[in-house]
């Protein structure tokens, strides 16, 4: 369970923030984040996976506070807890397939890359089908084929919490729907909490909560803006 | 394999051309202060071991660096050359065995050193082939030059005219190599070594010829014929000079002159004591003697303090280089930490700590240290097989 209370966030520039009253996200719940660029999504991401601290309230994931963590704990919790998708993949063009699904392995300093290690990252390449790819350099792979090393890489830390920011934003329809049956199928098998941020309204019915950032609503989440003045965000149940 | 050496690993291979550069640069400013180093240590080994060899050394005055580098390493000429008198006067003296030398021709570019078997004794040049001189003509070969020329004992060797455009000179000498010497990492593995005689022989003071026609007078007296006075030698174009020394025509050969006057270009003089070697020098310090006499080892100290002196200016010009690659080099990482900001994010993201940043940027920097440190090292070990060839060069 994720849970925010009265959680308040300002950049340090001070012309954009957010404030969450109250927002309670069981484990293995799918959550899409819609609206417009620049309304907050990727905020809450950075929130919700503590990159970002707030300088107000509390986020609580499966019991544990994560506001009170010291950079060292946060740093921890995301390497453990939490996989991450991002629209232009970020797959380091110097490591090949293997080594990218390995990365978070490889920047955990306190440990050595295991056998057991390699052998997940086989398991996660067959299931996504990337095995016969594993020794390619990311340069000789398709959008879709980095897309689906970028999800590989997000879940071999086997994560509790699934962030994919816009992952879809580059792909082709075809490519799109792939990747997204992808990332239900693989947060179900793991139980793990999905949140998305998307464009694409196209998708939002197959979520089991929308958060509207466009739509004002008591959603429990407000915009705090320079300009335009305040607006709220809506939060929907997905029927 | 730590995670950290690994991305730095495959971040260097995959910018290789880049990487192969920085090591380059990095392996250039480790090695020249480091090959200057070992360079000048193992020339200036070699300069003092051969001067402090050599106790004194007797030449015509002159400059004394040149009679030095002449005598010890067969380097140059002096400008004036001395005399067998002079050798004569220092034994007779009583106080220093003397090793006279004349070192003015070549054969196929290397030094002819024409001196007494005492030479040998006091290098402690041993025959590794062959035998020692046996007759006039006999020459021993330095180790080099046997490897070089690919000479074995029975061979011939020639040596160099003075001067191609001197008809009435001397003329060349076919020499038979009697011996090849053991190696003795000194100069005399780059030299031939003669007897004085043969050294003469060369310098055309000495010379072989059939024995001339006798030209009859006719108008002459039965008297004198009787006694042979009508008998004139003729030495005219058809008499045949020996350009090689064999068993047939040795006792052919001969020399003009007074031998107290055949030249010499220095003498080794080894004092019995070192009483002896002050009287030595003293005898020595009239300025109107042709003759000047040198304590080698004081004068490659002299020789070798400049070289440190030189060796400092380079040291500066290395310290400047180093000064520049570093510049570079930091430059290189802001560049490099501005350039990959996205990766750096991205790792950030996931979970990588900025420690960790900076330890991916300083293994990264630590393997083109470790790599341009080997690199450095193996040339360093390949110039050590290379050094005295170059000393021996230089000295």
């Amino acid at each position: 369970m994720l849970e925010i209370d009265d959680l308040e966030f300002r950049y340090e520039s001070g012309s954009f923030g957010l404030r969450v009253s109250s927002l309670r996200i069981p484990a293995g719940e799918s959550v899409a984040l819609v609206g417009p660029s620049g309304c907050g999504k990727t905020t809450l991401l950075n929130l919700v996976s503590a990159i970002v601290v707030p300088s107000v309230g509390n986020i609580r994931f499966e019991g544990r506070e994560l506001t009170r963590l010291d950079d060292a704990a946060r740093r921890a919790f995301r390497i453990s807890s939490v996989g991450m998708v991002f629209q232009e993949f970020e797959l380091l063009e110097y490591l090949n397939v293997e080594e990218n699904i390995l990365l978070p392995f490889l920047l955990n300093s306190s440990q050595r890359l295991k056998h057991e290690s390699r052998a997940t990252a086989g398991e996660l390449a067959e299931s996504l089908g990337l095995r016969p790819l594993l020794h390619r350099r990311i340069d000789q792979l398709s959008h879709g084929e980095r897309q689906r090393v970028a999800i590989a890489r997000a879940l071999i830390t086997n994560p509790q919490l699934l962030l994919a920011d816009e992952p879809t934003g580059n792909l082709d329809p075809a490519t799109r729907d792939r990747i997204v049956d992808l990332l239900f199928e693989q947060a179900t098998i793991r139980q793990a909490t999905l949140f998305m941020a998307t464009h694409d309204h196209s998708l939002i019915q197959r979520f089991d909560r929308v958060i509207d950032f466009s739509a004002p609503a008591d959603s429990g989440i407000e915009l705090l803006l320079d300009k335009p003045a305040h607006s709220t965000v809506n939060e929907e149940g997905d029927s | 394999m730590n995670g950290t050496f690994l991305l730095a690993r495959r971040h260097l291979w995959h910018h290789r051309w880049r990487s192969a550069v920085l090591v380059g640069c990095l392996t250039l400013t480790f090695l020249l202060p480091v090959g200057l180093q070992f360079f000048s240590t193992h020339l200036e080994a070699r300069l003092t071991a051969r001067a402090n060899a050599t106790p004194l050394v007797v030449g015509a005055a002159g400059s004394e660096l040149d009679l030095a580098l002449h005598a010890l390493h067969f380097r140059g000429q002096p400008s004036r050359e001395t005399t067998m008198a002079e050798s004569n006067r220092i034994s007779e003296g009583g106080l220093a065995k003397s090793i006279p030398m004349l070192v003015r021709f070549k054969a196929e570019g290397w030094p002819i050193v024409g001196t007494t078997t005492d030479y040998l004794r006091l290098r402690k040049l041993k025959v590794a082939k062959g035998h020692s001189w046996k007759r006039r003509g006999d020459c021993l070969v330095g180790a080099t030059v046997a490897k070089q020329l690919n000479l074995e004992p029975g061979d011939g060797l020639m040596t160099e005219p003075e001067n191609v455009f001197e008809l009435d000179g001397s003329f060349p000498l076919r020499m038979r190599v009697a011996g090849i010497l053991s190696e003795s990492d000194s100069p005399d593995d780059s030299a031939v070594f003669i007897g004085l005689e043969t050294a003469w022989i060369i310098a055309g003071i000495g010379h072989g010829h059939a024995a001339p026609r006798k030209r009859e007078m006719p108008d002459a007296s039965p008297n004198s014929r009787a006694t042979g006075e009508a008998d004139v030698p003729m030495h005219d174009a058809s008499l045949i000079e020996y350009t090689e020394i064999t068993e047939e025509n040795a006792g052919s050969f001969h020399f003009h002159g007074d031998r107290n006057s055949f030249p010499l270009t220095a003498i080794l003089a080894i004092p019995h004591d070192e009483a002896s070697e002050t009287l030595l020098l003293g005898r020595y310090l009239s300025d109107d003697d042709p003759a000047q006499i040198i304590r080698p080892v004081e004068v490659i100290d002299e020789l070798l303090t400049m070289v440190m002196r030189i060796r400092q200016l380079f040291e500066l010009a290395f310290a400047s280089m180093a000064t520049v690659t570093a510049a570079m080099l930091a430059l290189f990482v802001v560049l490099t930490v501005q350039l990959r900001q996205r990766e750096f994010a991205t790792m950030f993201r996931i979970g990588c700590g900025r420690f960790m940043i900076v330890r991916l940027v300083g293994s990264e920097l630590l393997l083109l240290f470790v790599i341009s440190s080997l690199a450095t090292m193996l040339i360093a070990i390949a110039f050590t097989f290379v050094a005295p060839r170059l000393s021996s060069l230089l000295a």
